[in-house]
């Protein structure tokens, strides 16, 4: 009899706890773009129903001080007609967080962006190659920040760097970019 | 009495988890999705054969659907995905003995999914492992569980994998009305980091489909999909693809509730380079059930066979950067180039007095093409030095920076080409950051000009940061720099007496 009430006492316990679990759970913000992305920054994000109507959430990558990870950082916008040109000025601005650091070379300006076939073209002036700190550590955040921040739009696939209207093969010497490339999943911090 | 009341509890706290949630994703038709609650494992050892055999038992809230593959790229391991089941109260990590495996690890993939990673002690054959689930237990207490079962291997040469996808439906007797395959997009990715490439194929489908693989060469290089439960709706018969990881792809029609996809590749690849998985509906980004075949482009079998010891070896050393590029400067206004030539000229001396023969990319102030050259045709000239001299292995070295002046440490960099490259990072590495005194920031893949385009195992080492002011005053010290030259050196006899071990194929 006493053993039954145990089991009773603790299957009310477990009832409590599943319906409790399933409260403190509320559905996630549906923010997920393509089989590809990493959901691990998800959790920064504001959640939908935050964001007013007429605003849009852009996430940028910038680097981990100690010059290993990207990491994703959402900022709320005003929504407009060209997300991923607005992406790219975000990370050209740099970050405001003092636990990351910015990747964009000092003077870095966003001539222009454009998508074509689901292959973004984006052109910065010589800063971004003139500025750099001409390490391959800092060569590869910076590239994994710009394809990783643009290809967060499911209608870029790919990226182009271009400098100065030119597709450009490097950026310090050590990095083949002459080609579109694609995301790179292992540089974000998980 | 009792027994009445404890069924009707038990019954509510496995309906309650459902029925509270269909409320809330009820508009998305996502199943509700379970959670992982905990991890227990032992190491079975049968009485009578002597075999031993992990079992791993996750419990999980409720029914989770699991497919699982084999992987050896960072080490051999079983990854298993889990759909319908995210991380609950479960370690993100739980040590197991090594005998093995040495580690199972849980990470979330999503909001309706998520993976588990077993590292494995030494790789296994599809044959070796079996994952299945079973249902909540009331008569014994039992939530629902995700079994996974690893035999320990037996050691012996390359046996045939017939199939990686195990798909384990959790309801067996309910057969869904099946799906038609309607459209297919392919393309071919690049790493933007790392510089791999891999080509993802996307079929859309009306509903869930079961998917099953495997290689065959019967009819030249091919995987091959089994679809369960989806059938040939509007879909092309085959569409061509650029030859760069695949040819064509053909979809054929089986009986009434099957069909088969064929990838005709361009060359043969391992079980590790593919992955073939589903995707259900995703009505707020407006995409159909999905069927996704990841390729990675494979590393091409050369044969290479290495013998031990430094004598005799043909070694291409790259002193990075020179002449009109002055690489990374330091805040004290120190060039990269210099210090890269002063180390390069070190390893020189003490590889020759090994008996090595060394071919350097420059030998002074230089640029190695010629001032004026554009980067691609400076960085080919020196990956082409490598390459018409045959040289065994090529050793570019740079000093790294960074904008941050405290970030510091030594790494080495591989482009997996040859299946040596990450091996002569390796040696490499483990030697410099004992030799240097310097962080170990390890070694990692990159997409860098010089290690991609010469043919043999190469590797990009970074001998500390000349953005850090203490790494860039002992950069440019004597000792500093024989100290690193030694280790070089070293990492290249390490790197010889195990490929030697490896032996002939990559």
């Amino acid at each position: 009899m006493a053993t039954k009430r145990i089991i009773l006492a603790i299957m009310f316990i477990l009832l409590a706890a599943f319906i409790g679990g399933c409260a403190e759970n509320p559905t996630p913000p549906e923010v997920v773009k393509n089989e590809s992305t990493s959901n691990q920054q998800q959790a920064a994000m504001p959640g939908s129903q935050d964001i007013d109507q007429g605003k849009m959430v852009i996430k940028v990558y910038n680097a981990t001080k100690d010059a290993v990870h990207l990491v994703a950082e959402s900022h709320v916008v005003l929504k407009n007609d060209h997300p991923a040109q607005t992406a790219m000025e975000l990370l050209v601005a740099g970050t405001k967080n003092d636990q990351l650091v910015s990747v964009m070379p000092a003077g870095t300006k966003l001539r222009h962006l454009s998508i074509k076939d689901n292959i973004a073209y984006v052109d910065f002036n010589d800063n971004l190659i003139k500025n750099n700190t001409g390490g391959s550590a800092a060569e590869m955040l910076l590239v994994g920040s710009i394809i990783n921040t643009l290809t967060e739009f499911n209608n870029i696939q790919k990226v182009q760097i271009m400098v100065e209207g030119k597709k450009i093969d490097t950026i310090s010497g050590h990095m083949d970019i002459g080609e579109p490339l694609s995301r790179s999943e292992k540089i974000i911090k998980k | 009495m009792h027994r009445i009341v404890l069924n009707l509890l038990l019954m509510m706290v496995f309906m309650t988890p459902q029925a509270g949630m269909a409320a809330t994703v009820n508009d998305s038709m996502s199943p509700a999705k379970a959670e992982l609650a905990n991890v227990r494992w032992l190491v079975h050892k049968d009485a009578v054969e002597g075999t031993s055999k992990l079992r791993l038992v996750i419990d999980t809230t409720g029914p989770v659907k699991v497919n699982g593959g084999l992987s050896e790229s960072d080490g051999p391991h079983l990854t298993i995905d889990v759909k319908d089941g995210v991380m609950g109260n479960i370690n993100d990590s739980v040590p197991l003995d090594g005998k093995i495996a040495d580690k199972v690890s849980f990470i979330n993939q999503d909001t309706n999914s998520s993976q588990i990673n077993i590292d494995l002690a030494n790789m296994i054959d599809d044959s070796d492992y079996k994952i299945f689930t079973l249902p909540a237990d009331r008569g014994s207490n039992n939530a629902f569980r995700v079994v996974i079962d690893i035999n320990k291997p037996v050691l012996k040469e390359m046996a045939s994998k017939p199939n990686n996808t195990v798909s384990m439906p959790v309801n067996k007797d309910i057969s869904p009305a099946k799906a038609e395959l309607t459209n297919v997009r392919w393309l071919v990715h690049k790493d933007a980091v790392e510089g791999t490439s891999k080509l993802r194929l996307v079929i859309d489908t009306t509903g869930p489909v079961k998917v099953n693989s495997g290689l065959s060469e019967n009819a030249g290089p091919q995987l091959t999909i089994d679809v369960k439960d989806g059938v040939i709706g509007k879909i092309s018969d085959s569409v061509s693809l650029d030859g760069k990881i695949a040819d064509k792809v053909s979809f054929i029609k089986k009986d009434t509730n099957k069909s088969q996809i064929i990838v005709d590749l361009t060359n043969m690849i391992e079980d590790s380079d593919y992955k073939v998985f589903t995707l259900p509906s995703d009505s707020s980004n407006n995409k159909t059930f999905r069927m996704v075949v990841d390729i990675n482009k494979p590393v091409p079998k050369r044969i290479f066979n290495f013998t031990q010891g430094l004598k005799g070896k043909i070694i291409a050393i790259d002193a990075g950067h020179g002449g009109s590029d002055p690489g990374a400067i330091g805040p004290s206004k120190i060039q990269e180039k210099s210090i890269t030539l002063a180390v390069a000229q070190k390893v020189k001396t003490l590889l020759e007095r090994a008996g090595a023969k060394v071919i350097m990319t420059r030998q002074t102030d230089v640029d190695v093409y010629g001032p004026n050259a554009t980067a691609v045709q400076e960085l080919q000239a020196r990956a082409n030095i490598a390459n018409v001299n045959k040289a065994d292995v090529f050793v570019s070295i740079h000093i790294n920076a960074f904008t941050n002046p405290t970030v510091g440490g030594v790494a080495n960099y591989y482009y997996q080409k040859t299946g040596y490259d990450a091996m002569l990072a390796k040696k490499i590495q483990d030697n410099l950051a004992q030799t240097s005194g310097l962080q170990d920031r390890g070694i990692n893949a990159a997409g860098f000009y010089v290690i991609k385009r010469t043919e043999m195992p190469a590797v990009l080492a970074e001998l500390g940061f000349i953005s850090n002011p203490n790494e860039e005053r002992i950069l440019n010290t004597l000792q500093f720099q024989q100290n690193i030259a030694q280790g070089m050196v070293r990492g290249l006899e390490d790197f010889f007496a195990q490929a030697a071990r490896k032996g002939g194929g990559s």
